[in-house]
């Protein structure tokens, strides 16, 4: 069995490679042998949820890579697989054919693989390993359009952010290993000895709060946005940001073993959920306002990590990530046909292209969390869970949840607003934006159906989740029937969901004509509560300081010393020198110079030379033997 | 009493072979004169071949009523000296050739070479002085051969200081005499602790001040930069390199057989001297820019390393053998550069050699292994040398005295890298210059030949180290 | 068979410099890298037939200096055998990147043949002063690199920096090993012996001085911070190929030293004493990060990029030293980091200063702003530089991770706070490669003046042929480690016990 699961990470990671290093070479066939390579792993994936192989193989001594297919990764493996086949489906639209498609297909295929590894370790190395790897993807698809600076740029800011975050993984390991688990394994991390289990608990936590965007770390989210409309709807939104909430999931019983982890966490994901939102709320742009939105759903699956709720949060990943794809998707694909992503200039976007445009509004509604669509259900699920543990967390996941129901129809009121007339103001917007790099071509059906497909999946895997019918997912989850909600809490949040939603319908076209004055709230809110600045200010300016008056203490003051000590060696050599050349043998050449000059008959001039070697020897043997006599 | 004149015999060789040489030197045409140096050469090699006779069936004995140690220290001085007079005569023979004194000049340097052995070898006080007389005043008018401004001045300074230094001996020893009864080590050894102190430092020192006259150590080496830099280079490889074989011997043995006994500091005396001289020598060497004067200095310092192997001498076995293979691996090494350098007899400063690796790659081969093994660079026969008297240092309890010898390792890399950074700098003409006009093959296969047994020494030295051990005789 | 590998190079230095002066240059660099490649091939050999657990094995004893205690012993055991075959990848890497060498050639060929046996001796040497023999050699050798082959008005000033720090190091090494010897009855400076014998333990101040002249000797050359201002300079000065060599092998053979010598020889001061070696390394990982993130010279970055990974490697020994509230296999798993370090800085790096010398010929600089978007010029160079970049910045994959995780694993027990300072160094470095890749192969395309009108050349095959097997030997060792640590594990499983007794 194990042998499936080493083809499930195998095949995308070699896949991957082999065409990240033909480059442009099959630039033709990449699209096709991407796909082929991510439907694949689907198929495996199935087989893999279906089998539940497991594996491991020696890594360090004493340490293995363990990956396992159990219930929870066997969700997301397939998930995983089931996302990436749709978005390279509809990759080709936005990454033409003059792309480096090579390139781009084959580190999404890396990443595919590296996310596979990350759900299915059950080891630290193995799960660090493919973490990181995953960074190092994003890194490159971010800055996929690597010409423009201000992408590399942001590339450079995502992947240092999360590093940082990452660095807990290292810090957990070397707890683990220090608190007596030497397998460092997951599952052991729990019975780590003293307060080790708490130093490996704060790393984790840390780890997984970066990767999923959640505060302090969320502004990497929305310079990650840079990369292209694919990359958004795999990694920044469907897989990679989840995968922090998914190892708080799979980590509840540590969370809870702390003491302290798991209400931390519940709260950061409750404040994360509300404050994110209202950052998208407060968005102009398109993708900055998807991209706020995923920190704050993800924020959702955190609490319902923290509040240990498996199920719930699962069910939140699945309904997210197929909707908050299927969004992404067309947001790219409006991005590359119309040129851009600023909401006013999307005016009418869902008219031109009606098959595109209904699958954005189907995943909108869902994102909305109107009822009965799926994140409806997880939503209430977890907010179930969050009320058993306090009240206030549920009020804030409340809160929470009516602002996604604004920011959700604050997109699909301008999307669906009637057509404008002056199609040229647009492109003006667009040649803002993104420079006009792409000429306007419609979205092709490549992007329509996967679209249409994700926003599907969106609108109906709640079924899967309804008090009834949530029997097969939460036997595949193995989580407990503990925290159903009651009939009135769903009639509560749908209440919410669906007041929220009527008040920024209609609320929305009064602001939008109304003059252009932003309170210093909202725009500390569209500036993603400034936690960049914060960082730059606190952080990363000191750090870039101390660096350079490091360096030039370096140049100056230790290698300085270094010459110091040498020049003072070379002052008192030349001392030396003089005193025994110039001081006497100078003096002494001069005195026979002058007397060779006076006349060649007169052979006397040593003599006056030698008169001081004479009396220099003397003292000398004479401080000798009065050392000799003193000192005894 | 033991008056056999074979245990004598690479000592009577050279001076038989000088008497023969004189006289055919006289009757020899001008053109001819070259078989005197042949006649050297042969002397060299049949005394080498005596020594190794004498080494091998282990004959060590002292002769001539206990005057005359023939023992380990003087079987090392005498391959020193011997093979060292070798290597002089074969890089002398282009300097010398068609001079109008050739046969002269191998004649004074087998006398002085001669003198050297007996310093070597010296058991007794009054034969101590013979021998310094009878290798300095050879070297004298060695220094002065040229017969230029500058070799005049050199020969001068050399002569007056070796008087001077000569005189305080001649009173030291009969101080001793006094003090002790005796002039013999073996005597002395047991007259002197009972003796008056004063009297005993004031008359050891006195005859140090000759030995160390002829070692070039502090406070008695004010010739050696004068002389060095003035004399012809064959004649200055000779005065700081042969004489100083013999001069500390006899002062090793001096102060082993006679001083050790006295209630008096000589361990710490020999320290400061060896501190001193270290110091001294390789700071002023720093900004020289004649070879010759650099060598000179790099010679003083180069005692100075020696003498750290005095103060030891009673505590620890490996001293003897340090000092004896030291001196052997810088006999070869310190000729070595000196060959290299009469080899290029218009290069006379740092800035000549520029360029030279291009156009005399073997020279600058030899300067490399000659130059880094003066400074202890591995597999250097120096380096070995060096190892051993930092051991004993160490062992013996003069760490400080090692940590010192380090930092003065460091600081004459700084100078002897002077000389050899510019044999890789490229020229400034791509023909070769004057300055690098060779004087002729025999010079430079010469500098080839010490080079090699420099770097020899360092690789076989295990083989010879065992010919250092074994008790100075009384 | 140990003695063939280390002195091949020799024997064909000995007979290139004999050869005939018609022999043109051309064939002197193929028979260097002829012989790189067998000596390569020798130590393929020697792997296969080496036996994990075997302990020291391929050895060979001879008396050199019986009376002095020295001898001619070499031998390979699972710490040393990986730094060997390092040793000669990258010697055969620097032979084809030298193909096109024009100045010089035969003492060049020469000079680097000298390098490989003096190198693979002290990797080999199991004799004090042998290995002090190659250690001081392997300044002579490199000192004659710089200054001769150097670019620029300030190689031989450079050069010169270099030997006089370095020598003053190597003595210091020296006044140690007497030391160590001294304490052995009788004398001797064979390293199994003294292992054996432990002759220094229970001595209290002596042992601690004789660590000190170690410790200093050593860390001149690792280089550790404060003593590590002769690297910037030296790098930026010497040639391409010199400085791979220089940062890839010879910067190891001060930390080898460490675990080769300072731990096995002096258990007990190492133990007093580690918290020394653990916060020098910690304040060379954050130190040299931070200045290297300073820098506007892409060489002399990836200099001070090498003090943070040496740190990494003293961070690491002293934390193997300290026993408090460790257990076995975290020391270990830190000894084993540190020597999979060695092995892995000595490829990236090694490779990175390859590459900065293609850059250096085609643009005749090294400042970072000087050059932009160099990824439309010559991609394969751009996507060569970049693997190496993250490959150092420690992305899994690569053998740096490998490295760095279990150094940092297993020095958080017995080190917690050193450790977590040190774990900044890996965000540090991150962030300052990223940095160069953006400021040089990013954005759009700019070249300096000084750079030909034909535009930035990309690769060529002899350059590729050396940089690309060197990154893929770091991938192999970052995916399927176990080859190697196979090999290293049992080793310093040994040597964790050997300071513990």
């Amino acid at each position: 069995m194990s042998a499936l699961l080493w083809a499930l990470i195998a095949l995308p990671l070699g896949a991957g490679a082999a065409l990240l290093l033909s480059g442009r070479r099959w630039n033709a066939l990449a699209p096709g042998l991407g796909l082929a390579a991510a439907a694949g792993t689907f198929g495996l994936a199935v087989a893999s949820a279906v089998f539940r192989p497991e594996a491991s193989a020696p890594l360090f001594a004493g340490v293995r890579a363990g990956l396992r297919v159990d219930g929870l990764s066997a969700v997301l493996v397939v998930a995983v697989a089931a996302v990436t086949t749709a978005v390279l489906v509809a990759s080709p639209g936005e990454l033409g054919p003059r792309e480096n498609r090579g390139r781009f297909f084959g580190l999404m295929l890396l990443f595919a693989g590296a996310m596979t590894v990350t759900v299915t370790a059950t080891t630290l190395p193995p799960l660090l390993m493919a973490w990181e790897v995953m960074g190092a993807t994003s890194w490159a698809l971010i800055g996929f359009w690597w010409h423009r600076p201000d992408r590399v740029r942001a590339a450079d800011t995502a992947f240092v952010t999360t590093r940082a975050a990452d660095l807990g993984l290292y810090l957990a390991a070397g707890a683990a290993m220090a608190g007596g688990v030497g397998s460092l394994d997951l599952t052991a991390l729990t019975g780590a000895q003293g307060g080790w289990r708490h130093v490996a608990c704060a790393g984790l936590v840390v780890a997984a709060l970066g990767k999923s965007a959640q505060l302090p770390f969320s502004f990497w989210l929305s310079h990650a946005m840079r990369g292209p409309g694919p990359v958004s709807a795999l990694l920044h939104s469907a897989t990679m940001v989840a995968a922090g909430a998914y190892l708080l999931l799979r980590l509840h019983p540590l969370l809870v073993a702390t003491g302290w982890a798991a209400p931390l966490v519940a709260w950061t994901g409750g404040v994360t959920a509300l404050a994110l939102g209202v950052v998208a709320v407060a968005q102009r742009a398109l993708k900055q306002l998807l991209a706020a939105s995923t920190s704050s759903q993800v924020g959702f699956m955190v609490l319902a990590a923290g509040v240990g709720d498996p199920s719930g949060g699962t069910l939140q990943l699945l309904a997210h990530a197929a909707a908050k794809s299927a969004l992404f998707l067309a947001a790219g694909a409006w991005l590359t046909s119309l040129g851009t992503e600023q909401l006013p200039a999307l005016r009418g976007a869902v008219r031109r292209h009606p098959l595109l445009g209904a699958g954005f509004v189907a995943g909108a509604l869902a994102l909305a969390g109107l009822p009965p669509l799926s994140l409806w259900v997880a939503k209430d699920e977890v907010l179930a869970a969050a009320r058993a543990q306090s009240p206030g967390l549920y009020a804030l996941g409340l809160a929470a949840a009516a602002v996604a129901a604004g920011y959700s129809v604050k997109a699909l009121w301008y999307v669906t607003r009637p057509l404008p007339h002056d199609h040229d103001h647009d492109h003006d917007h667009g040649q803002e934006q993104d420079g006009g790099r792409r000429g306007a071509r419609g979205p092709t059906r490549s992007v329509s159906t996967p679209v249409v497909v994700l926003a599907a999946a969106a609108v109906f895997l709640g079924v899967a989740a309804l008090p009834g019918l949530s029997g097969p997912l939460r036997g595949v989850l193995g989580g407990g029937q503990q925290h159903a909600p009651n009939p009135w809490e769903m009639a509560l949040s749908a209440a919410v969901a669906l007041a929220a939603a009527g008040a920024a319908w209609w609320w929305l076209p009064r602001s939008a004509h109304a003059p252009r004055t932003a309170s210093a709230g909202k725009r500390w809110a569209a500036d993603w509560l400034s936690m960049e600045r914060a960082a730059r200010a606190v952080l990363v300016r000191p750090a870039f300081a101390l660096a350079r008056a490091l360096a030039a203490f370096d140049d100056r003051a230790v290698d300085g010393a270094v010459h110091h000590l040498a020049r003072g060696g070379l002052t008192l050599a030349r001392g030396a020198a003089r005193a025994d050349d110039h001081g006497l043998d100078g003096a002494v050449r001069a005195v026979a110079a002058g007397c060779r000059r006076l006349g060649a008959w007169a052979r006397r001039p040593q003599t006056g030379l030698l008169h001081q070697y004479y009396a220099q020897a003397v003292v000398g043997f004479t401080l000798l033997l009065s050392i000799v006599l003193l000192v005894r | 009493m033991n008056e056999n004149l074979a245990a004598l015999l690479p000592e009577t060789i050279l001076l038989g072979a000088a008497v023969v040489g004189l006289l055919a030197g006289s009757l020899l045409p001008r053109r001819r004169q070259w078989a005197v140096a042949v006649l050297a050469a042969a002397a060299c090699l049949a005394g080498l071949a005596a020594t190794a006779w004498t080494m091998a069936t282990g004959r060590e004995q002292t002769v001539f009523a206990h005057t005359f140690a023939v023992d380990a220290a003087t079987g090392l001085g005498r391959l020193a000296v011997l093979g060292g007079l070798l290597l002089l005569v074969a890089m002398a023979t282009r300097t010398v050739r068609s001079h109008a004194r050739e046969s002269e000049f191998y004649v004074l340097l087998l006398m002085s070479g001669a003198g050297t052995l007996v310093l070597a070898g010296a058991n007794d006080l009054l034969l101590l002085f013979a021998g310094f007389l009878l290798a300095g005043v050879p070297a004298y008018a060695l220094a002065a051969f040229a017969k230029d401004g500058r070799g005049t001045e050199a020969a001068l300074k050399y002569y007056l200081l070796g008087a001077l230094l000569g005189t305080l001996m001649l009173a030291g020893t009969a101080v001793l005499y006094g003090a002790g009864g005796s002039t013999l080590y073996s005597d002395l050894r047991t007259t002197l602790p009972h003796a008056s102190p004063a009297l005993v430092a004031v008359g050891s020192l006195a005859v140090l001040a000759g030995v160390l006259f002829k070692a070039g150590a502090v406070p008695a080496h004010f010739w050696v930069p004068d002389a060095t830099d003035g004399a012809l280079a064959p004649v200055a490889a000779h005065v700081t390199t042969l004489t100083k074989v013999g001069g500390l011997i006899g002062a090793y043995r001096l102060a082993h057989q006679v001083l050790w006994g006295t209630a008096l500091d000589w361990p710490g005396l020999f320290a400061l001297l060896a501190a001193l001289s270290m110091s001294l020598g390789n700071l002023a060497a720093f900004f020289q820019t004649s070879v010759q004067r650099l060598l000179a200095y790099s010679t003083i310092g180069q005692v100075g390393y020696l003498l750290v192997a005095f103060p030891v001498a009673a505590r620890t076995g490996l001293a003897q053998q340090s000092l004896l293979f030291y001196l052997l691996a810088y006999t070869v090494t310190n000729l070595g550069a000196f060959a290299a350098v009469t080899a290029l007899p218009h290069a006379r400063t740092l800035e000549d050699y520029r360029g030279l690796a291009r156009h005399r790659p073997a020279l600058a081969a030899v300067l490399v292994v000659c130059l880094l093994g003066l400074v202890g660079t591995p597999p250097t026969g120096v380096f070995l040398g060096k190892l051993e008297v930092f051991q004993a240092a160490v062992e013996g309890g003069y760490t400080w005295l090692a940590a010192l010898a380090v930092a003065n390792t460091v600081a004459s890399l700084f100078y002897y890298l002077r000389w050899l950074a510019p044999l890789f700098r490229p020229a400034p003409h791509e023909q070769p210059s004057a300055a690098h006009r060779t004087a002729g093959r025999g010079p430079v296969a010469t500098a080839c030949a010490a080079a090699t047994a420099s770097l020899l020494l360092g690789l076989a030295g295990g083989t010879l180290l065992p010919l250092t051990t074994g008790p100075l005789l009384r | 068979m140990l003695t063939l590998v280390t002195f091949l190079p020799l024997l064909a230095c000995v007979g290139l410099a004999l050869a005939p002066r018609s022999v043109p240059d051309r064939v002197c660099a193929r028979v260097w890298a002829g012989t790189a490649a067998a000596d390569l091939a020798l130590v393929v050999g020697l792997w296969v037939g080496f036996d994990p657990h075997g302990g020291m094995q391929y050895q060979q004893n001879h008396p050199w200096i019986p009376a002095a205690g020295v001898g001619y012993h070499v031998g390979v055991d699972g710490l040393s055998l990986p730094l060997v075959a390092m040793t000669c990848l990258l010697f055969l890497a620097t032979a084809l990147y030298s193909l096109r060498e024009t100045r010089r050639v035969r003492s060049y060929v020469c000079l680097f043949l000298f390098l490989q046996t003096v190198s693979v001796g002290l990797f080999v040497a199991l004799d004090l002063i042998l290995f002090f023999v190659f250690f001081d050699l392997s300044l002579v050798g490199m000192f004659f690199v710089i200054a001769g082959w150097g670019h620029g008005g300030r190689a031989r000033a450079a050069a010169l920096t270099f030997f006089l720090y370095t020598f003053t190091g190597s003595l210091a090494l020296l006044l140690g090993f007497i030391g160590l010897s001294l304490a052995a009855t009788p004398h001797t400076f064979d390293l199994l012996e003294l292992v054996r014998g432990n002759p220094l333990a229970g001595q209290g101040l002596y042992a601690g001085l004789v660590l000190l002249a170690l410790g200093v000797g050593l860390a001149v050359k690792t280089p550790t911070v404060p003593f590590h201002t002769w690297l910037p300079p030296a790098h930026t000065e010497a040639p391409a190929a010199g400085s791979a060599i220089l940062a890839g092998v010879l910067l190891k053979m001060g930390a080898y030293g460490f675990v080769r010598i300072a731990m096995p020889l002096l258990p007990g001061s190492w133990r007093r004493y580690a918290l020394v070696f653990v916060i020098v390394g910690t304040v060379s990982v954050v130190y040299g990060a931070l200045v290297a993130l300073a820098q506007t010279d892409f060489k002399r970055m990836i200099a001070y990029t090498s003090v943070t990974h040496m740190g990494y490697i003293l961070l690491a020994v002293g934390a193997a030293g300290v026993l408090a509230g460790t257990d076995a296999q975290a020391r270990s798993l830190a000894v084993t980091g540190a020597v999979v370090q060695m092995v892995s800085h000595g490829l990236l790096t090694g490779a990175l200063f390859l590459l900065t010398g293609v850059l250096h010929d085609r643009g005749g600089t090294y400042a970072m702003d000087a050059y932009s978007g160099l990824s439309s010029h010559a991609p394969r160079f751009a996507a060569a530089t970049g693997v190496a970049a993250f490959a150092g910045l420690g992305i899994p994959g690569f053998s740096g991770f490998i490295a760095e995780f279990q150094i940092l694993t297993g020095s958080l027990a017995s080190q917690a706070v050193a450790t977590t300072c040190a774990l900044t160094g890996l965000l540090i470095t991150a962030a300052l490669f990223l940095r160069a890749l953006r400021h040089m192969f990013l954005g759009p395309s700019r070249l300096p003046a000084a750079a030909p009108a034909t535009g930035f050349r990309d690769l060529v095959p002899s350059e590729a042929a050396a940089t690309v097997p060197l990154l893929g030997a770091a991938l192999v060792i970052g995916v399927a480690p176990r080859f190697l640590l196979d090999v290293v594990e049992p080793a310093s499983r040994t040597v964790t016990q050997l300071v513990a007794r």
